[in-house]
Formats: structure tokens, C-alpha cells, sequence
């Protein structure tokens, strides 16, 4: 009874742990890839050592589309590796069957490392599940031969997890050089996929997983030292001391207790704070959760660009950056259009915020930059989704067509991707959609190259190509105020008076203009000690510079 | 890649068994006096008879089934059935092409639609005696702006659907281009990666060595490699190459040089010659290639401009030097063939025919890279009236830019975006010892419209191999990872 009750509970705290309190986390996971329901994506996968773990781990990273339903999904395996990781164990006293709840709990700590995949976890899962099934017919004789079988094709089809799998086996064979030899099997399989179908990929890969972990030339120690951790546990419940029944319910109890506060100090220790905020915050820009980044901010905000951008760009969205911009943290001139870096992570902020601006080219480039970004070589639903949208507005219906019919493959964007599919080439419906024929009226109306360092410039243009669109005013305004340019900043004031639709002056601005009036000598003033951190920082720069020359 | 070609063969077998049920007969059709839109549109192509099976499938999404009939004027018949693509038997469809060497095929095509059959108007496939090489070499990748995940440079067999990969960057972090054969000999080979691990890979007698272009002398690493026909000197520019994004939806990207030079590696002495003539900062010169008998360098040229006001302006010319092969050195005059400067045009990719008869280049309004032009096109000089003309056979409304020469001078390769306007294609054309040039057929595949429908590549550089590149990958790996690099030296040769 403990026992299902700890599973249960085990269960239950995950799914609530990562689909109501930490949506953001399965989140990001899920906008890096897009998995599509055909025999191409499947074969495709099968490529590959590892491949059906992939391709179940995507599978299952795709139900976090609704956080809610991928954390039940996530709780599942887990749950499942746990019972597997009981049953793959030497003891059957319950005192023990805490420990079995080690490998899900480090798992779920490793998973801090936010590019280690799902995949890995249902390596893992399978190769103890293989475990317990030969476990129960190691009675007969052949089930030694059956592991030279065994072995090899569970290394293609799981990766090199099947290494925990050789080592599980380990404690079950009477004869222990058995074990040698298959192992040794195992190596001479790895080297020859090496030599002739992996060329294309480091040795590192063939030994340590193609799948398990988003930058392929970067694997970290836990893509071996989780394995490990496993087969310690379960080897130590192989000891003879742990072969002895015990049947104390409150050590048992007890050993629960402990092994969940381990559990959740690790958890907690391995999900980095600053880094999980700003994946928060990327959730909320995705779910255009405006109030809520506006609110987290406000208690606490990472002093990152990324920050500076969702931030603003909620500002913006919500028509306060004007008001409170300078109450934030604003990295620098960055703050809110950062320039291409090359991480998926980054300049999502950007992308969003150029597509929200009617800068629709900037926006596609953001997008496909950063889709191409990730290391795995998977595409992106989310980036895909905006692709579409932004070659709906400009009217590239062949090229946008080609992306719906594969939104349409999938599962949760299939329907998004049938809805798009029925604007295309109807100039008028696309006219009429609420955001798409917004951007059409709001895009530049002649071409000209794209220049970053002249950011304020083009905010400028696009507003005076359609006056609605205030989100350009916004940022023209706060650019220049980032720039510390206060000439064009008075200059441009009157656009604001004029469009900008605020009933009296914009706070933020009063206080940048008293800033200007008083050289900066305003006691509390956010905008004052924005310029003093920057002219700060730039002092320092120039010292530095100095000094090396 | 060779997971495609499992696919393919999984099609196959699916189809085999298909066919194998019986093929259903065409009854109570309907004449359609049009020639049938099928994709890709080979309809009335000149191909070569070793060529791949030409599968094609029906532009028409809503067809149940398509019935092929292929009839040779010399014999043979070919039948055949498919539902998204018909796929031809390869031995057959060899078969018949041989058979039917100089002469045409009729191929009948009927389309089953809503029950009812109806069938086309004939339409023919001349085959041609002219022999193609082996095969191609090209890079994949997504046509994106700034970033590049996974890309490779591949080798395709064009007799089969075979296509493996030479070079992919999985081994490290960064980019594989400008791959360049001596008229297409896979025994010498230039291939460059750029990013932390940069190289210039050499592959020269078998032996690969991985090399740093960059000098102190010269402005950056070589790039835009052309083989000297004695296999002695590769031609390559040095230049510092940016781009620049379009903010309205024309064309999405400018790629310009803010400085570039031409210069020739001299592979027995490992050095770069650098003639002074061509290292003049008022002009920017790119894009070398040695002529037939490799004592002409002809490359492009253009006079420097401000950017990005002028950027409109920069205009290419087709020039050439002379060049002595025997002691590596270079004329003191520059001649100007084309002055593309006075059309309001600018040349890119000059490709001289391996016979001397003639210089292929790409035309478009500005600029060096016309590859992202949409208005680019192909252009045909004759080299020895120096007439230059529009390649109307092979130019459509989108961008038609790099382009290759068969070794036998009979066929070339170029690339275009006329599919859907982003994703480069390769489209192969015959032209004859006249200089006629016939419809292109775009680069056949098992299942070409599921395979190009779902494919987000773009395929760019083609160039003819007359056998398959021979490729240690992971010797290459372990190079381009160790960091080791020859050094090249400067013969900076003067212009007296």
C-alpha cells in the first residue's frame, strides 16, 4: 500500500510540479522540435543509433504543447522507469523500494541541463524495461545466447544506453565473463557502425549517444554518469545484506522521506534560478502573457538582454514603455532589439518584437535564424508557425504553403496550419484577419537595407508609413532614450503629442525630459540612473581600453 | 543522403507490390488535346541515356492514378503506374534509352481523376548520344540568412538515385563550401570549412591536407576556387564578403565584398603569385576562371562603390589577363569582354566551356552574388565571334545563377529558384556542338514530388564529377578538428 501510495504521490508531484507550477519547461522543450506524424519522420529517425528513443521522445515531447498533458506524459515514464528500476532490483523488501525512486528523481535533475532529451530518459526506461523482461526468462538457458542478439539490436534501436542494460545483466549471469564477452560484443558493434554508417559523426557520438543531447560535439558527464548511478543502485540491492527481508513500515517510511528530500534538494539545486526565469519568460512572451512579465518583473527581473526585451516588448504590448521602461533593467542599447546571435535562445524577444512592429522581413530572418540554430537539426514548431505568418503577409503563398503542409502533419499545429491554409491567395480575408492585415499596413512601404546600428531610424519609418502603428512610436521613443539622444528624443516629442494617444505626457518621458532639463542631477529618477549606469560602464570601457593600449 | 534512398526503396517495394497486383487498364478515356502538367516538367526534354529513370508525377494533387506509357522510335516500351509519382524500373528504363540513342521517346501519359481517365497528348523525350559524367557534386543546405545547421556536400550518381554524403558538418562546428574538381576529375579537389575549425582541405594524388589560406599579404582566405586544366594552379579571389538584408520582400538578401582580390595558387611551390595588376583598391575583382588552353585568367570586375548607398551601382564586368603557365605569370593588360557596366547589368560565375568555344555567366541588375537575384539569368558568349546572348531555353522568371560544364562540354548544370522562388534546384541542359541548347529537366529522383515538396534544402555549387570522390571522411574529420594547417607563401608579382 506505501508502496503504490509513494508512486502515486511520486506521480502526481511531477505532473503538477511540471505542468501547473513550471509549464515553461516543457515548454521550451517542446518549440524545439516538431514532430510529424508520418513514415518519413519515423524512418528517418531509425537512421540513426538511438533512433526509436528519439523518436518516442519526441513523440512525447510533443503532448507539451499543453504543459498540463506533456507533465501527465512525462509523469508516466517516470513513474513507469521507477517501477521498472524496482523490478530490475535484487531486493524485494520493501524497505528498498525507496531507491527505486532514485533514477527518475535524478533523471528529473539532470533534465536541469535543458539540452538533455527526452530521449535519453526513454533510453533509459527501455533498457531497464529490457532488463526485467530478460530477467524473467532467465530461467532458461538460451537467454545468455539471446543477449548477442539482444544487445546489438537494442543498440540501434536505443543508442548506447544499452550499455546500462550489458552492465544490469552483469549481476543475473552465473558465469561473469559472459558478461565480458558481450560487452565486448557491444564494443566491436559501436565500432563498426563508427567505420561505416556514423563517418559523418565524432567518435565521441558512437560511444556516448547521437540523440541523448542537443549539441552533439558537447556531451556533458551525465550522458554517463546517470547509467552509472542506475546500475550502482541497482547492484548494491544485489548485495547480500540487501537480500534479507525486512518489514518495518516506518523504516520504510522513513527511507521514502528521505530519498524524496535528496530527490528534491537535487532537483532544486540543478534548475538554475536565472536561466528557468528567463525560459519563464520566453513561455509568457509565447502565451503573450503581457501582465504576467510585466508582474514577475516587478518582483524580481534577471539582469540579462533577454529580460530587457520580453520586458519592454510587454511594456509595449501593453502601452506602458513609455511610462515605466526606465523602472526596469535595461541592459544598454540592446534592450530592445538585440542583433543576431547565434543560439535559439536569445533573440526571440527580437523576433517577436519585429513581427509585432510590421518589420516582417526582420521578423522571418529572426525566426529562421534561430530555427537553424538548433544544434539537434530539428525544425521548430513555434518558428515555423511565425515562418508562415510572415509569408502570408507578404504574400508568399507557394513558399507559405510548403510550411502549412508541414504544421499539418503534426498533432497541435495541424489546426493552426488548416486554418492559415485557407487565406492563401485571398488577398481580401488576409486583409480582414486581425493581425495579418495589420502588418500588411504597417510594413515598410519601400526597401532599403536593413541596418542595426540604425534601429531608432526604421522604428521612425514604419511609423511614419502608418501613424497607428504606436508600438513603432513606443520604440522609436525608447531607442532614442537608450541612445542617450536627447536632441532627436525632444525632437521627436511631438509625435507624440500628436499620435501618440496618451491623454497627458507619458511619465517615463516627463521624467527623461526633467533628467535632460536638469543634467541628470534628478534624485530618484530611473532615467538618471539608466545614463549613470551606462555612462558608468562606458567610462570603464574607456579606462580598460586605455590600459591595454 | 542515404536515408532518402532507403525511402525511395521502401517506395519502391510498396509501388512493386502494387504493380504486381496488375496494373489497372485505361478504359473509356477522354482525349485532352494539352500536353499533361506533370512536375517536374520534362515535357519535350533532351536527356542522355545514362541518365536515372525521369519519375514524374501529376501537377494535379487530386489524380487517383497515373498510367505511363514510354514508346522508343527505335523500340522498346516502357508501362508503367503510380499514384502520387510513377516510378520507372531503372535496367528497363536504361534498357530503352540505349536502344533509343538519337531518337525520341513518345510518352503517353493518362491520369485517372474522379473515377474517369483521361489521356494526354504525347509528348516527346529526345535522347541524346552525348555522354554525361558520372555524376554531380553539390552542397545542401537551408537557404537561410546568418545561421546554417546541419549542411553537407554530397555526391550524386546521376545513372541511379544514389546520393551519399562527401563532407557533412557533424563532425564540428561549422560550414562546408566551395567545393571545386578539375574539370571534374574527383582526383583533385578544393574544398573549404569556415567557422572556428577554418581550412582550405587540398586534396591532391590521393593525399589530403588541410591549408591556411590567409596570408599577411593578401586580404583573407581564398575562396571561389577554379582548377588550371594543367591540375598545376588553382585560381581562387581573397574577398571580405558581408551581406545585408532587404526589408521589404524583393529579393531577401545582398551579399557584396567591401574589398576583393584574385590571385593563383601555385601547388609545386605553395604559393600564392599575386599579381600587383590585379590588387587595386579602386576595383574589386572576383570569381577567376582559367580558360580551355590556361593562358587567359578571366574573372569579374567592378569599380569600388560606397556602401550602402551605392550598392545599386556595383556593377561586374567580364575581364580577362593572360597567364603563362609555364612560369605562373601574368599579362600587364586587362581586357574588357563584356562591359555589363554599359547595360546597367552586372556579371557573375563566368564558366568557360572546357573546348574554348564558349563562357557561360550569370546576368543580373547589380552586384556579386546573383544567386539571391530574382531577375538573374543566364547568359551564352561566344568566344570566338564574342557575341553574347539570353539563354531563353533555360531561363525562367526566378533566379537562374551558378552553372557547371559536363567534361565533354555537352551538357551543364545550373541552379534555379523557379520552383517556389527560395529552394534552389539543379536543372540539367544539353547544347550541342552548334551551341543549341535544349529544354532543361530539373535533377530526377525516385519520388521527385514527394522528395522536392519535402525537401527544405537548397542545393547550391553543382559541379560534374567524372567518377565518385573518393573521401576519407574520417581522416578529413580528425584534419579539420586537429587544427594543423600548412601555411601558403606570397610571389607578389609586379606589374612591369
Amino acid at each position: 500500500m506505501i508502496k503504490w501510495c509513494a508512486t502515486l504521490l511520486f506521480g502526481m508531484f511531477v505532473a503538477y510540479e511540471w505542468g501547473y507550477i513550471n509549464p515553461h519547461i516543457l515548454s521550451f522543450q517542446e518549440q524545439y522540435q516538431l514532430f510529424l506524424c508520418t513514415s518519413d519522420y519515423f524512418v528517418l529517425r531509425m537512421f540513426l543509433p538511438g533512433g526509436l528513443a528519439d523518436y518516442l521522445g519526441e513523440f512525447i515531447t510533443q503532448f507539451y504543447y499543453f504543459p498540463m498533458l506533456g507533465a501527465c506524459c512525462l509523469a508516466l515514464l517516470l513513474v513507469v522507469m521507477q517501477q521498472l528500476a524496482w523490478a530490475s532490483s535484487g531486493s524485494r523488501s520493501s524497505q528498498y523500494y525507496a531507491i527505486s525512486f532514485f533514477p527518475p528523481l535524478f533523471l528529473l535533475a539532470f533534465m536541469g541541463d535543458e539540452n538533455l532529451m527526452l530521449s535519453f530518459g526513454v533510453a533509459g526506461t527501455i533498457a531497464l524495461a529490457l532488463h526485467v523482461l530478460m530477467k524473467q526468462i532467465d530461467r532458461w538457458s538460451f537467454t545468455y545466447l539471446l543477449d548477442l542478439i539482444i544487445v546489438p539490436v537494442f543498440y540501434w534501436l536505443i543508442g548506447p544506453m544499452v550499455w546500462m542494460y550489458v552492465l544490469l545483466r552483469c549481476f543475473r549471469y552465473t558465469r561473469k565473463w559472459w558478461g565480458g564477452i558481450v560487452a565486448l560484443e557491444l564494443l566491436l558493434v559501436q565500432l563498426l557502425c563508427y567505420a561505416t554508417i556514423l563517418q559523418q559523426w565524432p567518435l565521441e557520438n558512437t560511444f556516448l549517444g547521437l540523440t541523448y543531447y542537443r549539441i552533439p560535439y558537447m556531451l556533458p558527464q551525465t550522458i554517463w554518469l546517470w547509467p552509472l548511478i542506475v546500475v550502482a543502485l541497482i547492484g548494491l540491492t544485489h548485495l547480500s545484506w540487501f537480500q534479507k527481508r525486512h518489514s518495518n513500515t516506518m523504516v520504510s517510511v522513513a527511507a521514502l522521506v528521505v530519498v524524496a528530500v535528496i530527490g528534491c534538494f537535487a532537483i532544486q539545486k540543478s534548475y538554475d534560478e536565472d536561466k528557468y526565469e528567463i525560459i519563464r519568460q520566453d513561455y509568457l512572451v509565447r502565451s503573450e502573457r503581457w501582465d504576467e512579465i510585466i508582474s514577475r518583473a516587478e518582483k524580481h527581473q534577471v539582469n540579462h538582454p533577454f529580460s530587457s526585451q520580453s520586458v519592454n516588448l510587454a511594456l509595449a504590448m501593453k502601452r506602458q514603455l513609455a511610462d515605466r521602461m526606465f523602472s526596469f533593467y535595461q541592459c544598454g542599447v540592446e534592450a530592445l532589439i538585440m542583433p543576431m546571435v547565434r543560439d535559439m535562445v536569445t533573440d526571440l524577444p527580437s523576433a517577436e518584437a519585429f513581427y509585432r512592429l510590421g518589420m516582417v522581413n526582420s521578423a522571418q530572418r529572426y525566426f529562421s535564424d534561430i530555427q537553424e540554430s538548433i544544434l539537434s537539426y530539428r525544425k521548430s514548431g513555434r518558428c515555423t508557425q511565425r515562418i508562415v505568418e510572415c509569408m502570408i503577409v507578404n504574400g508568399k503563398y507557394d513558399l507559405a504553403r510548403k510550411q502549412i503542409d508541414l504544421l499539418k502533419k503534426s498533432l497541435f499545429y495541424s489546426e493552426w496550419a488548416r486554418d492559415a491554409e485557407r487565406y492563401l491567395g485571398d488577398e481580401a480575408w488576409i486583409e480582414n484577419h486581425p493581425v495579418w492585415g495589420k502588418l500588411r499596413k504597417y510594413r515598410f512601404n519601400d526597401d532599403f537595407l536593413y541596418s542595426y546600428g540604425e534601429r531608432e531610424k526604421m522604428f521612425g519609418l514604419l511609423f511614419v508609413n502608418n501613424s497607428e502603428n504606436k508600438m513603432a512610436l513606443d520604440y522609436l521613443m525608447a531607442q532614442l532614450l537608450l541612445n542617450g539622444n536627447i536632441q532627436d528624443f525632444m525632437k521627436y516629442m511631438s509625435w507624440v503629442q500628436q499620435f501618440g494617444g496618451y491623454k497627458s505626457m507619458p511619465a517615463g518621458y516627463q521624467d527623461a525630459i526633467k533628467c535632460i532639463q536638469n543634467q541628470g542631477n534628478v534624485p530618484n529618477s530611473p532615467y538618471a540612473a539608466y545614463v549613470q549606469k551606462m555612462s558608468k560602464g562606458n567610462n570603464q570601457n574607456v579606462e580598460e581600453n586605455d590600459t591595454a593600449h | 543522403m542515404r536515408q532518402v534512398h532507403i525511402i525511395s526503396i521502401i517506395s519502391c517495394l510498396l509501388s512493386f507490390c502494387f504493380t504486381s497486383c496488375g496494373m489497372e487498364s485505361v478504359t473509356n478515356a477522354s482525349m485532352e488535346d494539352s500536353f499533361p502538367q506533370i512536375y517536374p516538367d520534362y515535357v519535350g526534354v533532351t536527356i542522355p541515356s545514362s541518365i536515372a529513370p525521369l519519375n514524374f508525377g501529376m501537377v494535379d494533387g487530386n489524380v487517383q492514378l497515373i498510367d505511363v506509357v514510354m514508346l522508343g522510335a527505335k523500340g522498346g516500351e516502357l508501362h508503367a503506374q503510380g499514384s502520387e509519382s510513377v516510378l520507372l524500373d531503372l535496367d528497363e528504363w536504361h534498357n530503352l534509352l540505349k536502344q533509343n540513342e538519337d531518337d525520341s521517346l513518345k510518352i503517353v501519359v493518362s491520369a485517372k481523376k474522379n473515377g474517369a481517365w483521361i489521356t494526354y497528348r504525347p509528348f516527346g523525350i529526345f535522347v541524346s548520344s552525348d555522354e554525361m559524367d558520372y555524376g554531380l557534386a553539390y552542397r545542401k543546405l537551408a537557404p537561410g540568412y546568418e545561421v546554417y545547421s546541419k549542411m553537407g556536400i554530397y555526391q550524386r550518381d546521376l545513372s541511379s538515385f544514389e546520393e551519399t554524403a562527401i563532407l557533412e558538418n557533424t563532425q564540428f562546428s561549422g560550414c562546408v563550401n566551395c567545393h571545386s574538381f578539375n574539370r571534374g576529375n574527383p582526383e583533385g579537389m578544393s574544398l573549404h570549412v569556415r567557422g572556428d575549425h577554418g581550412a582550405t582541405l587540398l586534396k591532391l594524388n590521393g593525399k589530403l591536407e588541410a591549408y591556411n589560406t590567409s596570408t599577411d599579404k593578401t586580404l583573407g582566405s581564398c575562396v571561389y576556387p577554379y582548377w588550371h586544366p594543367s591540375g598545376k594552379y588553382i585560381a581562387y579571389s581573397t574577398n571580405t564578403t558581408h551581406q545585408a538584408f532587404h526589408v521589404k520582400d524583393e529579393n531577401r538578401i545582398e551579399v557584396f565584398d567591401l574589398n576583393s582580390d584574385v590571385q593563383v595558387y601555385d601547388i609545386a611551390k605553395n604559393e600564392l603569385i599575386v599579381p600587383e595588376i590585379l590588387k587595386n583598391d579602386s576595383v574589386w575583382e572576383t570569381y577567376p576562371v582559367f580558360s580551355a588552353d590556361g593562358r587567359t585568367l578571366y574573372f569579374c570586375s567592378a569599380s569600388v562603390k560606397a556602401i550602402p548607398s551605392e550598392m545599386n551601382d556595383i556593377r561586374y564586368n567580364l575581364c580577362k589577363i593572360d597567364f603563362n603557365p609555364d612560369n605562373g605569370t601574368f599579362g600587364n593588360r586587362i581586357d574588357t569582354l563584356i562591359c555589363a557596366e554599359t547595360m546597367r547589368k552586372s556579371i557573375n560565375f563566368p564558366k568557360p566551356s572546357y573546348d574554348g568555344k564558349f563562357l557561360m555567366y550569370s546576368l543580373a541588375d547589380y552586384g556579386c552574388f546573383s544567386i539571391w537575384h530574382h531577375e538573374a539569368d543566364l547568359w551564352l558568349l561566344d568566344l570566338q565571334s564574342g557575341e553574347a546572348r539570353l539563354l531563353d531555353e533555360v531561363n525562367s522568371k526566378d533566379t537562374e545563377s551558378y552553372h557547371n560544364w559536363s567534361s565533354n562540354n555537352r551538357w551543364f548544370v545550373f541552379s534555379s529558384r523557379r520552383d517556389d522562388g527560395l529552394h534552389t534546384r539543379l536543372y540539367l541542359s544539353h547544347m550541342d556542338e552548334n551551341g543549341k541548347v535544349s529544354k532543361p529537366f530539373m535533377l530526377p529522383q525516385e519520388n521527385p514530388k514527394h522528395y522536392y515538396f519535402n525537401l527544405f534544402l537548397s542545393y547550391n555549387v553543382p559541379e560534374f564529377i567524372t567518377s565518385k570522390v573518393e573521401f576519407d571522411n574520417v581522416e578529413a574529420g580528425n584534419l579539420i578538428l586537429s587544427d594543423k594547417r600548412k601555411n601558403m607563401g606570397v610571389r607578389m608579382q609586379s606589374s612591369k
